[in-house]
């Protein structure tokens, strides 16, 4: 139990610790340490020693009755209000007590595991009395709730006990006991109605009980539930009820510091739902915006994609056409390569570093920045938009400068991904496909083959003795030439069309990659995840606490 | 003079009662305003305007502590069993009055003590029976008293139930003089002792009887408790004494005695000259009603400029997020510029004008063909001009930013703010519908025409008068137009000619957004001196209108409730409290004089 009751506060001091962003936590967390550190020091405290105040208004006589169960004369009694100023504790020899105010301390009582403490009374004129039995309040595990026929409603007493409902366990002493009527009935019904829930009730008179005591005469009937009261304290207040009474204190306490925090911390939860919808959306519009930017700028330029298929093609083709088709391409691409050796180039920007990076297998990882004047402004609304939603929520709102320039780099992060990886692949896998054996020896078939024949022919009338006209070597010549273009296109064809495929599917995987991504206000998630985290975390220890 | 006191009275607290029912449905508000004011309007209400309706008897009130033996004490002086002793406490939960019968019938006329219901004490139980309407006062008739003296018996002021307290409260207002019975428990408790203090503060006179007091010793250990509370009180007076073994509840007819010279307690309170005590009380608590009045209008200005510092806050804050709009349609004035004065070309120009732009176009169509890609990736990156919707979408955006950040001002303010005016801002903030509000701004700012088309109008007037006035500066503005004219089309073609297409669309569209930056640059530097003229007064009127927006929109609706919970403060209820507290103060000098 006392394992589980650590584990319990040392959640809750990490709770009071929270310096996150959610702003009624950390208001919480003020009170939550003083509580926390209040159950700490009623955990250390040795686990035997049951702490007694005899609390009540001047004048009822807890100094008697502190006399009576002593059997001596400890605290000083009169008739004169108020009488006792400073708190009587009376121990058992050995106890080492701290109560943070002035006190009188008697060693030398024989009930082993208790301390009693005659308090100050609550309701005079004296306000520094008052404040002394708050202190010793602070630090007692029962309280016994001394009053007679005149003081038992008193207010001044009743409302130095109502903060501590449910954290001490009461229980009512009548004093002053006499022929006239118990109040008992109405006392404990007046409690019961306020939400105290006493535990014993005795009916003494003290006086007559300490009268006896001195003389050395046996107990009478006069004593009322005198002899009770002292069997309760010798041998029913035992080390497991000691235990049960302060057990049932902590969690009493324990009980109310988590209500409250739970409370405390419900209160923004409707706001809670709305943030966490707010951030989904924003978070979906700024990656349909990003998607928008990158797929407009980088993924609808064909020409990025045929240069690096063609480059890739040309590195690896085979045969007579693929070796004329990369001629072509040489030739084909040399004005976008002229941009680049002019002054003018724009070898740094987004479009080349995006061609380096779908054409090179070592290219440099460097940052690639979709920034844009709609995509700040779109950023800079939803940012602004959030700020109210978080507030609403109770969260401080960080005017966060690096923000845009995460999501921008985050966005460009994901599209140098694409294009250094699935799609270069795609490029790549093409490139293979075009400049493939197969394909190479079935292009090349046709022209040579047709070569071949035509030698063939030239050879064969050559050894007849016939002299072909030149007009039949322009004829195949041309017959050549057009099956070697036709040829050329078709491959042309075959690569643009692969490019087209390339630059679809990359766009389906960047969608992909950005779709349910967390693109921006990370921070912001994080918080609120962190503040979810929390609240569930309450909640569950809400629920130990009711299993316990 | 006591009728002008007593119109000064009846009329304050008419006010009082408007100002209360003014704040009835903010509790928290109301709370925060009357807390503490219970003693003297209890005054006020009990004893200053009935006093002045014409009464001339002394009520007696039996007050103290629970249990102490209020209701034996009551029946003692009546020698009769009226109010219910007892044993448990706080029973008595309704005053009660003996008077003889003509005195009985005034006060079940309603004559005496005005606010509670009068009704004849039929069954002593009544008394004690807390469910019946607390605003109840029996009535019970002993002929035996005299027709200058009534006795109440109150419920105690001390115990749990705060509702016998208020009923003390005022019972201890209506009362002259108060038969304070203290035990040797109860002469020190601190809420009886100040209890005491406010009625001896008012005036009251105060007799105390020491009830369960011990007879040995001739009450020595009694006579000095009850010297220690007239101490702690700040009075001198005759005391009284009931020993413990006094067995009341049998015989009501053993007297109460005085502790010095054994004087009885009712004959003692027979034969006080009333019309001395009554002067004395009223007097007295006029001016201990004028004295704490003047701290609770005191505190009434606190509570005002407490209210009145946020709605300032929140308004001020509106004004400044106003101040932040900067309605500039930024690039758009430079365009402007650039656009008036190429429609001032005249034949010639225009002339050269179309010829060159459609060389860029013959041109480009060329380089077109060639580089396509480059072509387009220019075209991705150069700056798109400025659409007439891009301008309204930057106002719509700079308008939405600052509405949403005052209201997320707001909603911060809200909810650090301390009470009383959390209860008044927090829930109108929190229910703010921030976004319909800032459409709803929008639509204010933004609406009937166009920005661009107001703010168009406007600058043609501006730049026509301009063009008049400024001959020098409309000669270098149209040179500089020329060579812009002229510009694209000759290195478009230039280029063209050198590179054989290749490379001049690039170059030509680029040159054209240049030229077209440069020659707006140049503009504004030209008609800097008009610019500021011509934005300014236009731009406060973007502001104001923003402003009034925001306040229509966001303020007005976080603000509504602190708007008509500050009304009762600013308007005549106060003014007439403080006229009308002037006006008691005037007569209260003169009658103690």
């Amino acid at each position: 139990m006392t394992y589980r009751m650590n584990t319990l506060l040392d959640k809750l001091d990490e709770l009071s610790h929270y310096s996150g962003s959610w702003l009624t936590l950390r208001q919480e967390g003020k009170r939550l340490n003083h509580r926390v550190a209040e159950l700490r020091e009623r955990e250390d405290r040795l686990d035997d020693v049951l702490i007694i105040a005899l609390v009540g208004g001047s004048g009822v006589g807890k100094s008697t009755l502190l006399n009576a169960l002593a059997g001596d004369e400890l605290a000083k009694t009169s008739e004169y209000r108020p009488c006792t100023s400073i708190p009587t504790v009376y121990h058992p020899p050995g106890a080492r007590l701290d109560f943070s105010t002035d006190t009188h301390n008697v060693s030398g009582s024989a009930l082993e595991h208790l301390v009693v403490i005659d308090t100050p009374d609550s309701d005079t004129i004296e306000k520094a009395h008052r404040e002394s039995v708050s202190k010793i309040l602070q630090h007692c595990d029962l309280i016994m709730m001394c009053a007679d026929a005149e003081k038992y409603l008193d207010e001044a007493t009743w409302s130095l006990l109502r903060p501590l409902q449910q954290e001490r366990s009461i229980v009512c002493v009548e004093t002053k006991a006499s022929v006239a009527p118990t109040v008992k009935e109405h006392w404990l019904a007046r409690l019961t109605e306020e939400g105290f829930s006493p535990g014993q009730y005795f009916r003494v008179n003290s006086l007559r009980t300490f009268d006896r005591k001195l003389s050395g005469a046996q107990s009478d009937a006069e004593e009322y539930d005198f002899p009770q009261l002292e069997t309760y304290l010798q041998s029913e207040l035992d080390r497991d009820q000691i235990r049960r009474i302060k057990r049932s204190n902590a969690s009493g306490l324990l009980a109310k510091t988590i209500g409250s925090l739970q409370t405390a911390v419900n209160e923004d939860a409707v706001h809670f739902e709305q943030l966490r919808e707010g951030l989904q959306r924003i978070d979906a519009e700024l990656a349909q915006a990003g998607l928008a930017v990158a797929e407009q700028r980088l993924f609808s330029e064909s020409h990025l994609w045929n240069y690096a298929l063609g480059k890739e093609t040309s590195v690896r083709t085979k045969g007579v056409v693929g070796t004329l088709y990369k001629v072509l391409e040489v030739v084909r691409t040399l004005p976008a390569r002229m941009m680049q050796w002019s002054p003018w180039s724009m070898s740094s920007g987004i479009g080349q570093r995006a061609a380096t990076l779908l054409s090179k297998d070592d290219a440099p990882a460097t940052a690639l920045t979709l920034d844009s004047a709609e995509l700040k402004q779109l950023f800079l609304q939803k940012e602004s938009e959030l700020g109210v939603l978080l507030a609403k929520a109770g969260f401080e709102v960080q005017g966060n400068t690096q923000s845009y320039d995460s999501y921008i780099n985050t966005l460009g992060d994901y599209v140098g991904e694409i294009l250094r990886g699935s799609a270069r692949e795609r490029i790549v896998r093409r490139a293979q496909l075009i400049s493939s054996w197969p394909l190479a020896v079935l292009l090349d078939i046709p022209p040579i083959a047709f070569f071949g024949i035509t030698a063939y022919g030239v050879v064969k009338e050559y050894f007849a003795g016939v002299f072909l006209e030149w007009s039949f070597f322009i004829h195949s010549g041309s017959v050549l030439a057009i099956i070697l273009v036709a040829e050329l296109v078709l491959l042309s064809l075959l690569a643009r069309s692969m490019a087209w495929s390339a630059r679809r599917s990359s766009i389906g995987d960047l969608k992909k990659a950005i779709r349910g991504h967390r693109m921006a206000f990370v921070y912001e998630r994080n918080a609120l995840d962190e503040a979810n985290a929390v609240r569930d975390e309450i909640d569950a220890l809400q629920q130990v606490l009711k299993d316990y | 003079m006591q009728n002008e006191l007593g119109q000064a009275l009846a009329s304050f607290e008419l006010a009082l009662q408007q100002m209360r029912s003014a704040l009835e449905t903010r509790p928290v508000l109301s709370e925060r305003v009357f807390s503490g004011t219970e003693e003297w309007t209890a005054l006020l209400t009990y004893k200053l305007v009935p006093h002045l309706a014409g009464e001339g008897c002394l009520i007696g009130a039996v007050t103290g502590g629970t249990n102490t033996g209020k209701s034996t004490v009551f029946n003692l002086l009546t020698h009769q069993k009226i109010s219910p002793m007892v044993n448990t406490a706080a029973a008595t939960c309704h005053p009660v009055i003996a008077a003889n019968a003509k005195r009985a019938a005034e006060c079940l006329g309603g004559k005496l003590i005005p606010e509670f219901t009068p009704v004849p004490l039929e069954n002593e139980a009544d008394v004690i029976n807390s469910d019946i309407d607390f605003k109840t006062l029996f009535v019970a008739v002993d002929d035996t008293l005299p027709d200058h003296l009534i006795i109440m018996d109150t419920p105690d002021v001390d115990s749990i139930d705060k509702r016998n307290w208020e009923v003390a409260d005022n019972i201890r207002a209506a009362g002259d003089v108060l038969i304070a019975v203290i035990t040797g428990e109860k002469y020190k408790d601190d809420r009886v002792v100040q209890y005491f203090r406010h009625a001896v503060d008012s005036g009251r006179q105060l007799v105390p009887v020491m009830n369960k007091a011990n007879p040995a010793d001739n009450f020595q250990v009694g006579r000095n408790q009850v010297e220690d509370f007239l101490n702690d009180v700040g009075i001198e007076a005759m005391s009284y004494v009931i020993p413990h073994d006094f067995s009341t509840g049998e015989d009501l007819n053993q007297s109460i005695v005085s502790f010095q010279d054994g004087k009885e307690l009712r004959a003692h309170l027979e034969s006080l000259d009333v019309p001395a005590i009554k002067h004395q009380v009223f007097a007295q608590t006029v001016k201990r009603f004028a004295e704490t009045t003047s701290s609770f209008l005191n505190h009434l200005d606190e509570v005002h400029t407490e209210l009145r510092d946020v709605a300032d806050q929140f308004e001020s804050l509106n004004a400044s997020a106003s101040l932040e709009y900067d309605p500039a349609p930024g690039k758009e004035v430079g365009g402007l510029f650039h656009a008036f004065v190429q429609s001032k070309r005249g034949a010639i120009r225009r002339g050269i004008g179309a010829t060159s732009a459609a060389i860029v176009r013959g041109v480009s169509a060329i380089g077109r063909g060639i580089v396509s890609g480059v072509k387009k990736r220019t075209q991705m990156e150069a700056q798109s001009e400025e659409t007439e919707a891009s301008v309204l979408e930057f106002h719509r955006a700079a308008i939405t930013r600052i509405a949403q950040h005052l209201s997320r001002t707001y909603i911060e303010i809200s909810r650090n703010a301390p009470e009383p005016v959390a209860s008044l801002i927090r829930k109108s903030v929190e229910s703010l519908d921030v976004d319909a509000a800032v459409d709803a701004v929008i639509e204010d700012c933004l609406s009937a025409e166009s920005i661009s088309e107001e703010f168009r109008e406007h600058a043609d007037v501006m730049l026509n008068a301009w063009w008049e006035d400024h001959k020098g500066k409309r000669l270098t503005l149209e040179a500089l137009d020329t060579i812009l004219a002229i510009m694209p089309a000759a290195i478009a073609g230039t280029t063209g000619l050198l590179t054989s297409g290749f490379g001049a669309g690039e170059l030509a569209l680029a040159s054209t957004a240049a030229g077209a930056t440069f020659g707006a640059k140049v503009m504004e530097y030209q008609f800097g001196d008009a610019l500021f003229d011509f934005l300014s007064p236009w731009k406060k009127d973007q502001q104001v209108l923003l402003k009034a927006a925001l306040d229509t929109h966001i303020t007005e609706p976080c603000l509504h409730e602190l708007y008509e919970a500050l009304e009762p403060f600013e308007g005549e209820i106060v003014e007439s409290l403080r006229s009308h507290h002037r006006q008691c103060v005037v007569s209260q000098g003169s009658i103690e004089s």
